[in-house]
C-alpha cells in the first residue's frame, strides 16, 4: 500500500520499508520521492507522551494512547484515528476523533468527546499550518505535507553526527508558506530523517526537530520526536511506545459513539 | 581656599599662554571622547530595578509574554465604516507588510493581530467551529456582510479589534526585544504611507500605543535638545553682544559653557555612563548655569578698569580675580551642592544627572578662574565706546549705561519703599501657601507631545473608537499547581473584572474566566444562557485542553501561566494620565483586600498603568525630599562660607521664596505637578543661590568701604547687580528659545527655567538688601565698625 501523504518528516507511527533502492545519481525530489513512497501497515496500536515545556522549563505532560487504521480509498476515506487522554486525571478520557479523505480537498472530519461535558462535539479542522494539539509540531510537519508542495535541491552528501547523511533544501512552492525554507539531514543507508531545521518567512531559523529511531515488527518508528522552537524557546518531546502494527483493529472504534466510551480495557 | 585661588590667578596671569594652551590640549582629549557618549532612551531602563512595578513588570513579561503593543488603527468614517472591500484589502495588505518586517514579532497570531490573523471560535449546533475572519482578501460585499456579522456575533472582538460603530478596526504588533522602538516607528510609518500612497482610499490610519510613544519620545527628546542647543547658544550671544558689547564679553561666557560642557559630557562618555532621556536636559542646564561665572567675572572686569583708567591690564586682571575668586567658587561648590542632593533619589539617571551636573559646574568654575583671566590678560584693554564717552562726559560709573541707571533707580526705589516691598513678600508668600495646597499631581506621557503630533493624534482617535491604549494588569498568584481550574477562582476573576469594568476610564477587560466562559457557551449548541463558569472543575480543564488543540502552544500564555498558578486579568484605560489611574488603583487594591483572601493567593499590579503610577510617585516623592537636602546643604555651605548662620539664612531665603512661588503658580494656573516639572525646579535652587552669594559677597565688600547704607546697597545694585540681572536676561531670553520644542518637556524647562531667573534675580535684588539694612548682620557690619580686607 503506497501511502500518499507522508512527506519527509513523519508522524511517529508511520513506518518505513527497511530497504529502498539506492542510485549514485539522485537528484533532491528523488530522493524525497523515495522518502515518501514507503510501505506502512493495516493498522497500529501506540502510546504517545507529549511532553510541552515552555522557555522557562515548565512542563505539561500529556499521556495518550492512539488507534489509527489506514483505509486506502474504501469508502473516500483516506484513514480514521482516535486518541484518548490517560492522564493528567482531569482530561481522563477526553477523545479524539478524526476522519480524512482521500480527495485531498475535502477536510478532515474531527470530534472531540469531552467526559465533563459528556457529549460528542463537532469541531472543525485545523490548517495544514496550525499547531497539532497544541505542540510546536504543525500539521504539515506531522506529515501532512505532499512532495511536489516543496522543490527539493540535494544540498551536499556529508557525515554529520557520524551518520553518512545527504543533506536535503526544501522550498515551498507557494511564497506565503509559513516557512521560506527546510533543511533536512537523511541517513542515506535507510532513508531516516534524522534532522530539521525550520526557517521562517525572513529567512531566521524557527525550529529544529530531531528524531531518534526505533526498529519495530522490522519497520522503523520513530522513538522520539522533539522539536524545539529556537524564537520562542517553547519544545515538545513526542516519546512513542508500545507500537503495535496488524492488530485488526473494528471499525466501529472510529465511531462517534465508540469514543464516548473511553479507552478500551 | 581664597588664597590659594589667588595664588593660581597669579600663575594664571604671569603665564597665560601656557594655561591657554593646556586648556586646548586637554579639551582636544577630551572632545576625542564625546563621540563615545552612549544614549540610551528606553524608559523602562531607568526604573529602580528594586521597584516592584519594574519586578512586576518584568514578571508579566516573562510569565505571561505580555507585552505593549504597537497599535495601527484604520478608521473610514463612510456609511459602511470599515466594512468596504477596500478598507479590508487595507488591514490585510498592512498585515502582511508587517509579517516580514524586520523588527516586528510575526512568530505566532498572538504577536501580531488583526482582522487578517485572527480566529472566529463558533458554537454550531453540533458543535464548535474555529474559522479565520478573513484569512484571504475579500472579493465580494457579499462576503464582507458575513464577516461584519461574525464579528458581531462574537462580543469578544467588538471594541477590541473593531470599534462598536463599525468606523474602525486596529492591527496590534509587538516589537521584538532590543529593536529600537523609534525607528521601528518610523519604518511601519513609512511601510504604510507607502501603502497608502499605491491604493487611493479614504482610510486614515493613525499608529499608537506604548512602544511608539516611548520610543519615539526617547528619540525626540535628544534631537530637540541637539537642535535646541545651537539655537540656545545664537541667542546668547546676541544678548550677551546687547549686555557687554564686545566681542571677548560673548566668548569669553560662551567658550567657558560649551568647553566645560563638553568635559562633563565627554567624562560621562569616559566613565561609560550614557546620557538618558531625563537627563538630556543637563547640557542646557549647564549652558544657563555656566553662564553665570563668565557674566560676574567680565562685568566686574569692566567697571575695575572703567573705575581705574590708569591701571595695566595685568593691575586690572589681578584686581578683578582678587574680587571675584571667593564668590565664583563658593556659588560653584554650593550650587554643585544643591544638585548632588539628587543623590537622595532612587533613580539612578536622576542621580547622575546631579553628579554631572554637579562636575559641568566645577568644571566651568575652574574655566572661569583660569581661561577668562589668561585669555583677558592677553588682550588689550577695551571698553565699548558709548560707555566710554559718557564716563568722559563726567558720569558716574552706574550712570553710564541703560543697565546701571536702570538698577541705580532700583536701588534707590527698594532702599525708600522697603515697607511696601515687606507687605507685598508676605501676601506673596499667603497667596503661595494657597496655590500648593492646590498643586496636583499627574503625568502622561502622551501630554509630553504637542496636540497636534501624528502620535497624540493617534492616541486620541484611538482611545475614542476603542477600549483604551493603556493596560493595567492584576496577577493572581497561588502556589498551587491548576488552581485556576477551579470555578471559584474562575468566578471571583470574573467578579472582579466586573468590578473594574465600572470605572468610566476603564474600556473592557480580559482574563482566563472569558476564555472559559465564551468556550461553554460555544460548546452548548451557542446558547447565550450558558456562557457562564461552568461548575465541573474537569470541565474547565477539558475546556482547556480543547483550547490548545486549536492554537499555539503559547496562545493562553498571556491570561494563564503555564501551570495554571496565575492568572492574569487586563484591563484596557482610557487615558495614561496618571491622576485618573492613581484613584483606580487605590480604590482596586482595597477591592483586593477585600474579595480575596490572603493566605493563599498573593495578587500585585503591573502593566503601564501601573509602571507609570509607580514612576510618576518615586520621582515626585524623591524631588521633594532632594529639594529639601538641597536646601539644608545650601544653608550649612553659605553659613561657613560666611562663617555666620545668618548668612545661611539669608542666602537660602531667595531661592527658597523662588521655588514656592514655582509651584504655588503651577498650583494657581493648574500646571500639574508631573516628573519634567519636579526635576526642573530644582534647577531654582542651584542657579537662584547663585544670585544670592554674590549680591551678598558684594554688599560686604562694598559695607567695608563705605558706612553709608543707601551707597552701600547703590553699589551693589549697580555692580553685582547689574551682573545679575544681565545673567537673568541672558539665559531668561535664552531659555524662552524652547518655547519652539518639539516636546512639551523642553517647553516646560523654557518656562520653568527663564521664569526661576527672574523669580530669583528679584528676590534676590529686593529681598536681600530689605533684610541686610534691617537686621544689620555682624558678618557684615562688623561690630566696632568696618574693618579694611
Amino acid at each position: 500500500m503506497k501511502r500518499r501523504t507522508i512527506s519527509l518528516v513523519l508522524l511517529p507511527f508511520f513506518i518505513i520499508p527497511v530497504s529502498i533502492a539506492f542510485s549514485a545519481e539522485l537528484s533532491g525530489l528523488d530522493i524525497m520521492t523515495n522518502v515518501d513512497q514507503r510501505e506502512d501497515g493495516d493498522d497500529q496500536i501506540s502510546e504517545a507522551v507529549f511532553t510541552l515545556i515552555n522557555k522557562r522549563g515548565k512542563k505539561r505532560i500529556r499521556k495518550t494512547i492512539r488507534y489509527w487504521k489506514d483505509y486506502d480509498g474504501k469508502n473516500s476515506f483516506d484513514e480514521k484515528t482516535v486518541i484518548f487522554f490517560k492522564s493528567p486525571p482531569d482530561v481522563k478520557n477526553t477523545g479524539f476523533l478524526n476522519w480524512s479523505y482521500v480527495d485531498i480537498k475535502k477536510d478532515d472530519d474531527q470530534w472531540l468527546y469531552l467526559p465533563a461535558l459528556r457529549k460528542v462535539r463537532r469541531i472543525s479542522s485545523s490548517g495544514k499550518e496550525d499547531s497539532f494539539m497544541g505542540t510546536d509540531f504543525t500539521f504539515d510537519d506531522m506529515g501532512d505535507r505532499q512532495v511536489e508542495e516543496d522543490t527539493h535541491n540535494l544540498l551536499r552528501s556529508e557525515i554529520h553526527e557520524k551518520i553518512d547523511s545527504y543533506v536535503i533544501e526544501s522550498v515551498p512552492v507557494d511564497k506565503d508558506y509559513m516557512y521560506s525554507k527546510k533543511v533536512t539531514w537523511l541517513e542515506k543507508n535507510n532513508w531516516i530523517d534524522y534532522k530539521t531545521m525550520f526557517y521562517d518567512r525572513k529567512g531566521k531559523i524557527l525550529k529544529t526537530l530531531k528524531t531518534r529511531w526505533q526498529m519495530v515488527q522490522e519497520v522503523w518508528v520513530p522513538e522520539q520526536m522533539h522539536m524545539l522552537n529556537h524564537q520562542s524557546g517553547h519544545q515538545t518531546t513526542i516519546d512513542v511506545s508500545n507500537v503495535r502494527f496488524n492488530n485488526n483493529i473494528k471499525d466501529n472504534l472510529f465511531s462517534k459513539k465508540r469514543i464516548k466510551r473511553g479507552i478500551k480495557k | 581656599m581664597n588664597n590659594i585661588a589667588n595664588k593660581i590667578t597669579e600663575k594664571v596671569v604671569n603665564f597665560p599662554k601656557i594655561t591657554l594652551l593646556l586648556t586646548i590640549i586637554i579639551t582636544i582629549f577630551f572632545f576625542s571622547k564625546v563621540s563615545d557618549l552612549k544614549m540610551e532612551t528606553n524608559i523602562e531602563s531607568m526604573l529602580p530595578k528594586k521597584m516592584d512595578a519594574y519586578i512586576n513588570k518584568n514578571k508579566l513579561e516573562d510569565i505571561f509574554g505580555v507585552k505593549d503593543m504597537i497599535v495601527i488603527g484604520i478608521v473610514n468614517e463612510g456609511p459602511d465604516g470599515i466594512f468596504n472591500l477596500k478598507s479590508l484589502s487595507l488591514v490585510k495588505e498592512i498585515t502582511d507588510r508587517l509579517k516580514l518586517m524586520e523588527g516586528i514579532n510575526s512568530r505566532t497570531n498572538d504577536d501580531l493581530v488583526s482582522l487578517s490573523t485572527l480566529d472566529n471560535i463558533l458554537g454550531t449546533e453540533e458543535g464548535m467551529e474555529v474559522t479565520p475572519f478573513m484569512e484571504e482578501f475579500l472579493q465580494t460585499m457579499e462576503e464582507v456582510r458575513k464577516l461584519k456579522k461574525s464579528i458581531y456575533d462574537n462580543d469578544m472582538f467588538v471594541g477590541s479589534i473593531v470599534s462598536k460603530d463599525g468606523t474602525a478596526t486596529i492591527i496590534l504588533a509587538e516589537a521584538e526585544d532590543g529593536t529600537p522602538l523609534g525607528e521601528l516607528y518610523f519604518k511601519v510609518k513609512g511601510a504604510i504611507d507607502e501603502i497608502l500612497k499605491a491604493r487611493k482610499t479614504n482610510d486614515k490610519v493613525y499608529i499608537a500605543g506604548r512602544p511608539v510613544i516611548e520610543g519615539v519620545f526617547g528619540l525626540y527628546m535628544p534631537q530637540d535638545m541637539q537642535s535646541m542647543l545651537p539655537l540656545i547658544i545664537i541667542i546668547l550671544v546676541v544678548v550677551l553682544f546687547l549686555t557687554f558689547r564686545s566681542l571677548r564679553g560673548i566668548f569669553l561666557p560662551l567658550l567657558v559653557v560649551i568647553i566645560s560642557t563638553l568635559w562633563t559630557m565627554s567624562t560621562m562618555a569616559i566613565l561609560g555612563i550614557p546620557m538618558y532621556t531625563i537627563t538630556t536636559m543637563m547640557p542646557v542646564i549647564l549652558v544657563a548655569i555656566g553662564v553665570a561665572d563668565g557674566i560676574h567675572i567680565l562685568s566686574k572686569y569692566y567697571d575695575e578698569f572703567l573705575e581705574n583708567p590708569g591701571e595695566d591690564r595685568k593691575t586690572v586682571v589681578l584686581n578683578t580675580m582678587h574680587e571675584m575668586n571667593a564668590p565664583v567658587i563658593m556659588t560653584s561648590i554650593t550650587s554643585a551642592a544643591g544638585f548632588l542632593a539628587n543623590l537622595s533619589s532612587q533613580m539612578l539617571p536622576i542621580r547622575f544627572f546631579g553628579i554631572f551636573t554637579a562636575l559641568g559646574i566645577i568644571y566651568a568654575m575652574i574655566f572661569s578662574l583660569t581661561f577668562i583671566p589668561a585669555a583677558l590678560v592677553l588682550m588689550k584693554l577695551y571698553a565699548p565706546r558709548g560707555v566710554v564717552k559718557r564716563m568722559k562726559a563726567g558720569d558716574e560709573l552706574n550712570k553710564a549705561t541703560f543697565s546701571g541707571r536702570f538698577l541705580h533707580f532700583f536701588g534707590n526705589y527698594i532702599f525708600h519703599r522697603h515697607r511696601i516691598i515687606a507687605a507685598t513678600t508676605v501676601v506673596v508668600i499667603f497667596v503661595s501657601f494657597y496655590g500648593i495646597s492646590t498643586i496636583y499631581v499627574d503625568a502622561s506621557l502622551l501630554s509630553e507631545f504637542r496636540k497636534d503630533s501624528p502620535i497624540r493624534q493617534a492616541d486620541v482617535v484611538l482611545n475614542k473608537k476603542f477600549s483604551g491604549t493603556t493596560s493595567l494588569n492584576v496577577v493572581i498568584e497561588t502556589d498551587k499547581t491548576d488552581s485556576m481550574k477551579s470555578p471559584d477562582m474562575l468566578r471571583k476573576i470574573d467578579m472582579l473584572q466586573s468590578y473594574l469594568e465600572e470605572f468610566p476610564d476603564v474600556g473592557d477587560t480580559l482574563s482566563i474566566s472569558e476564555f472559559i466562559k465564551r468556550m461553554n457557551r460555544v460548546m452548548n449548541e451557542d446558547r447565550s444562557e450558558m456562557e457562564i463558569i461552568p461548575d465541573s472543575r474537569e470541565l474547565v480543564a477539558q475546556y482547556l485542553l480543547l483550547y490548545s488543540f486549536s492554537g499555539d502552544p503559547e496562545d493562553f500564555d498571556d491570561v494563564v501561566d503555564y501551570e495554571y498558578k496565575q492568572a492574569n486579568i487586563r484591563a484596557n484605560i482610557h487615558t495614561d494620565h496618571s491622576r485618573p489611574v492613581a484613584l483606580i488603583i487605590k480604590k482596586l487594591q482595597k477591592f483586593i483586600l477585600g474579595n480575596f483572601p490572603s493566605e493563599n493567593t498573593k495578587i500585585y499590579l503591573a502593566g503601564t498603568a501601573y509602571t507609570m503610577h509607580s514612576f510618576v510617585d518615586i520621582i515626585i516623592r524623591g524631588q521633594i525630599l532632594s529639594i529639601i537636602i538641597a536646601i539644608i546643604a545650601i544653608f550649612l555651605l553659605t553659613s561657613f562660607e560666611f562663617h555666620s548662620f545668618f548668612a545661611g539664612l539669608l542666602n537660602i531665603i531667595p531661592v527658597s521664596l523662588s521655588t514656592l512661588v514655582i509651584y504655588a503658580a503651577m498650583g494657581l494656573i493648574g500646571f500639574p505637578l508631573e516628573v519634567g516639572t519636579a526635576l526642573t525646579s530644582g534647577i531654582a535652587l542651584g542657579v537662584g543661590v547663585d544670585y544670592s552669594i554674590h549680591f551678598i559677597n558684594k554688599y560686604r565688600l562694598e559695607a567695608q568701604k563705605h558706612q553709608e547704607t543707601l551707597t552701600i546697597t547703590l553699589n551693589t545694585m549697580v555692580t553685582a547687580g547689574k551682573a545679575i540681572f544681565f545673567n537673568a536676561l541672558v539665559v531668561t531670553i535664552g531659555f524662552l528659545v524652547l518655547l519652539k520644542a518639539n516636546l512639551y518637556p523642553q517647553v516646560k524647562l523654557g518656562i520653568m527655567v527663564a521664569s526661576v531667573m527672574m523669580l530669583c534675580f528679584c528676590t534676590s535684588v529686593t529681598l536681600l538688601p530689605i533684610l541686610i539694612n534691617s537686621f544689620k548682620p555682624e558678618f557684615i557690619f562688623p561690630k566696632g565698625g568696618s574693618y579694611e580686607a
